[in-house]
């Protein structure tokens, strides 16, 4: 298909989807259950599962960067608030930062791959980028 | 538009018409459970306890979120803030002061670290028919690599129960630091 630069932000969507779904399903039979919070780390963690599964989608089809932006903020916008959960004074926060982490994420792991796609660990080159971008968000989230 | 544009645009709204009409259609069931697994917890922090009624607070201690008033004690809806977010507790306290049961409720702490607040039987053990006064480091041991949420969770206990026995909250036994 030649229009694969747009997977990216469709398997953001599904996953997205996916997500609240079960969210929803988990708040509503098991109450007790403490869910994960809007916040960065968790943006991280989503976005890097969505662009490592398009990594072996779209393969070697470079996404549309500014339509992964756009796309990105409206599902992290959208998705959690019809879900309900988020209020919808906290949907435009989660929205602008969920696009840019995801947009960040997105180049990153990119430029990663790209590097470390060389030698005999060559398959491992996706995998070992998003642990690295992860880790190095959670060593991030520690300086606040 | 590009036409390959439609596939992300379908996903989002399709996922977020699905997601409002799961939401809205789950949201009475969701109130209802919610409704029981609280007073099955209030029952267990506070034993021997049959119905609860809440009772607004009007005080100035501002962790205490709310008041649910039994024949034998209280339990206390508390929310402090801990290292990485708010931490939202139950605190069970008898008429005569004395703490009967704690639960973390919800929280936002690291994974690993101040999470263990949730499950470390031993260090919420701790605050157990104790009459508040909890000073981390004097008598109560911290969760390793936890400091601060083991000091939000004691600042909690001690301003339920300061609620409970009249205590001032401006005192030692309520100020930052447990």
């Amino acid at each position: 298909m030649k229009d694969k630069k747009y997977f990216l932000s469709t398997i953001l969507a599904v996953e997205l989807g996916v997500l609240m779904m079960a969210a929803v399903i988990i708040r509503t039979f098991v109450p007790a259950w403490i869910l994960p919070k809007a916040e960065v780390s968790n943006f991280v963690l989503v976005s890097l599962i969505a662009v490592f599964i398009n990594h072996y989608v779209a393969k070697e089809t470079k996404p549309c960067y500014l339509s992964a932006a756009v796309f990105s903020a409206v599902s992290f916008g959208l998705l959690p608030l019809a879900a309900g959960y988020i209020p919808i004074e906290q949907a435009f926060w989660c929205g602008c930062t969920g696009g840019v982490i995801f947009t960040l994420v997105t180049v990153l792991f990119s430029s990663f791959k790209d590097r470390l796609s060389t030698g005999p660990t060559k398959k491992m080159a996706p995998l070992l980028s998003a642990l690295g971008i992860y880790l190095a968000s959670l060593g991030f989230m520690g300086i606040f | 538009m590009k036409k390959g544009m439609l596939m992300p645009v379908c996903t989002i709204a399709i996922s977020a018409a699905v997601l409002f009409a799961l939401s809205f259609g789950l949201k009475a069931t969701a109130q209802k459970n919610l409704e029981e697994k609280r007073l099955w917890l209030m029952k267990t922090l506070l034993p021997e306890s049959e119905s609860f009624s809440e009772e607004e607070y009007t005080g100035e201690d501002t962790n205490i979120q709310g008041v649910y008033k039994a024949l034998n004690g209280y339990v206390i809806e508390t929310e402090v803030y801990g290292y990485a977010g708010n931490i939202q507790m139950f605190i069970g306290v008898s008429n005569e002061g004395t703490v009967t049961g704690v639960v973390v409720n919800d929280m936002a702490e690291t994974y690993g670290l101040g999470a263990k607040a949730l499950r470390d039987h031993k260090f919420l053990a701790q605050f157990l028919n104790g009459q508040g006064d909890f000073v981390i480091g004097e008598g109560i041991d911290a969760i390793t690599g936890a400091t601060v949420t083991s000091k939000a969770v004691a600042k909690s206990i001690n301003s339920a129960v300061a609620f409970v026995t009249g205590a001032d909250v401006e005192t030692e036994a309520t100020s930052w630091g447990g």
